[in-house]
């Protein structure tokens, strides 16, 4: 039965994952981003745009935990409403390079020959491309912007999950299960979605997970360089970017976005390390 | 292997092309007129017809393409950056040594590091120094390059005014830059040395050679290492593609002025041409570099070019 079989592989995942103490500090961590990122109006103690003229540039005290900065406007409240936007580029950019990479993965491991061919000499090309050079290239081509930022970071990790999907295609689709789908009578899309997708979730999960954490630091660096998210939009690349001027005399402006950004991929980081070992034993440490 | 290493390189052609092809199309596309932005917003209809006749602009997309391709290949001509008044090739090629020099220097500066921490580690598996150099290499990945390079100047340039801040003439200002790009390719050389000896080191043939009574270290520098080293190369090689992409970010960061720095000022400016001969000339360094790790590989294990 395809249900208990994979209840259990879950329930070993997870005791597996349970023994590893950095994925659960991680996961603990992106629980609380997550928490923060939902409530951001209830936690907050100030709005991200609210300007008070009469704090400019406070370092922190207890009004103001984090501080403020330039325009008086409170750090920690934008760095809440900040892990909004990092969680969602991280969120819907991956996903973008998940469908996108994936279907092109399935549809040229599936298929072979020369659509096989075609479909992955094009992500060499792709791959010819440094990532962050063409994520730059993209969203310079299209503009400022969240959506357009996701747009950009999704479309750069496209050729990893297209190769993973297709490697995983290949090493099922021969199997005897697959072809007895085919002498039932079922079409090549549903061949691919409900019986070789499920076998290829793993390395996708772990891939995911990775690639969450490399999205959330290239939206980072593009808004760092002032291509992402535009102010006033707390985005904590574009913080730190903003904060550079005041290097000398207001050093925390620079330490606490940065220090976010790092917490956040640390633990995606971690999670993501976590589950390849839980998912994939057969692997060593 | 002469006739492996000559496939390898006719390869190479079609990709390159193709690269071509794909940023040509991206900023082709892109809205903003280059007569508009080369000429600024108030001169006349006409001057505008002038300039785009001139420069060839209003001829159908594939003859642009075709025309750009045809130039860059036989006459290493990128094209003419309308902004700053003078061609693409000639600007790069004043930036390239710069780029070229720091992210060299961060390629040796991470492999002499990352590669002797990854060995030690994989020797004292699960001792307090492979725990310490674990956390920091999981620390090493995560920061993002700028932020790197904010502390290092926060700590090294404004509390001890040990090192400068800005520049990379002097061998001083060379410090920060450098290690601020090598820091995440330390932590990924050294994790995956680790992981690749571990797995060196639990062969049989190891033990043959211990058991035969053969020193520790002659073990693991000449019967353990050089196995290990396959996975090393590449993603040794690997990051030399992401070193030249992260050195755009550390020549904003320290105002070094590469090519990185001229395509950030050309995407301020809209000033696609040079926005695509640089990435291009990356794009370019990229491969060739992968293409001569591949042709070490060949060398190193006879295995590669038979198959």
């Amino acid at each position: 039965m395809p249900i208990m079989k994979g209840n259990s592989m879950l329930k070993y995942t997870l005791i597996r994952l349970r023994r590893n103490y950095l994925a659960i500090i991680g996961f603990a961590v992106l629980l609380v981003l997550i928490l923060t990122a939902v409530f951001a109006e209830q936690l907050a103690p100030f709005g991200y745009s609210d300007q008070d003229y009469m704090m400019i540039r406070k370092p922190p005290s207890a009004e103001h935990l984090l501080g403020t900065d330039e325009f008086g406007r409170d750090v920690l409240s934008r760095l809440i409403f900040g892990s909004r936007i990092s969680l969602q580029v991280g969120l819907i950019a991956v996903s973008i390079s998940l469908i996108a990479g994936g279907a092109i993965g399935a549809v040229a491991g599936y298929f072979g020959g020369k659509i096989d061919n075609f479909l992955m000499r094009i992500m060499d090309v792709q791959l010819a491309i440094p990532t962050i050079l063409l994520a730059i290239v993209i969203s310079s081509a299209l503009g400022p912007g969240l959506f357009n930022l996701m747009v950009a970071v999704g479309i750069t990790s496209i050729p990893r999950f297209a190769r993973l999907m297709r490697a995983s295609v290949l090493s099922v689709k021969n199997m005897e299960f697959i072809e007895a789908a085919r002498a039932m009578g079922a079409s090549h899309l549903r061949i691919i979605l409900l019986y070789i997708l499920p076998n290829c979730m793993a390395p996708l999960i772990v891939q995911s997970t990775l690639s969450v954490a490399n999205a959330i630091l290239f939206a980072a660096t593009l808004s760092f360089l002032g291509l992402g998210i535009q102010p006033p939009f707390p985005e904590w690349g574009g913080m730190l970017s903003a904060a550079r001027p005041y290097l000398r005399n207001s050093a925390y402006l620079s330490i606490f976005p940065g220090l976010a950004i790092m917490i956040t991929i640390v633990s995606l980081n971690c999670i993501g390390d976590g589950l390849r070992d839980a998912l994939d034993p057969k692997q060593k440490r | 292997m002469l006739k492996y290493v000559i496939r390898r390189i006719l390869l190479l052609i079609p990709v390159i092309l193709s690269v071509m092809a794909i940023l040509f199309t991206i900023l082709y596309f892109t809205p903003g007129d280059p007569a508009r932005i080369a000429l600024g917003q108030e001169v006349t209809a006409d001057a505008i017809e002038a300039f785009r006749a001139e420069h060839g602009l209003d001829d159908p997309f594939v003859v642009q393409l075709g025309r750009y391709i045809y130039r860059a290949v036989f006459h290493a001509d990128l094209g003419y950056s309308y902004v700053m008044k003078s061609p693409v090739s000639f600007e790069l090629a004043s930036r390239i040594p710069v780029t070229i020099k720091l992210a060299f220097w961060a390629v040796v500066f991470s492999t002499i590091i990352g590669i002797p921490l990854g060995i030690i580690c994989s020797i004292r598996q699960y001792s307090l120094l492979d725990s310490i150099t674990t956390l920091v290499t999981l620390l090493g990945v995560s920061m993002p390059t700028f932020w790197t390079g904010i502390l290092l100047i926060l700590a090294f340039s404004v509390h001890l005014q040990w090192l400068p801040s800005m520049g990379f003439s002097s061998v001083s200002e060379m410090v920060l830059p450098i290690v601020t790009l090598s820091g995440s390719a330390i932590a990924i050389i050294a994790r995956i040395t680790r992981s690749s000896m571990l797995e060196v080191i639990r062969s049989d043939y190891i033990r043959t050679a211990r058991a035969k009574g053969q020193k520790e270290s002659v073990v693991i520098m000449r019967h353990a290492l050089p196995n290990a080293m396959i996975p090393i190369l590449t993603i040794i090689s690997m990051q030399f593609g992401m070193l030249l992409g992260g050195s755009l970010i550390t020549e904003a960061i320290f105002s070094i002025s590469g090519v990185g720095r001229l395509m950030l000022e050309a995407i301020n400016m809209r000033d696609y041409p040079i926005i695509q001969g640089g990435t291009l000339f990356i794009s370019v360094a990229f491969c060739l570099i992968n293409l001569s790790v591949d042709i070490l590989y060949a060398f190193i294990d006879p295995r590669i070019h038979v198959r």
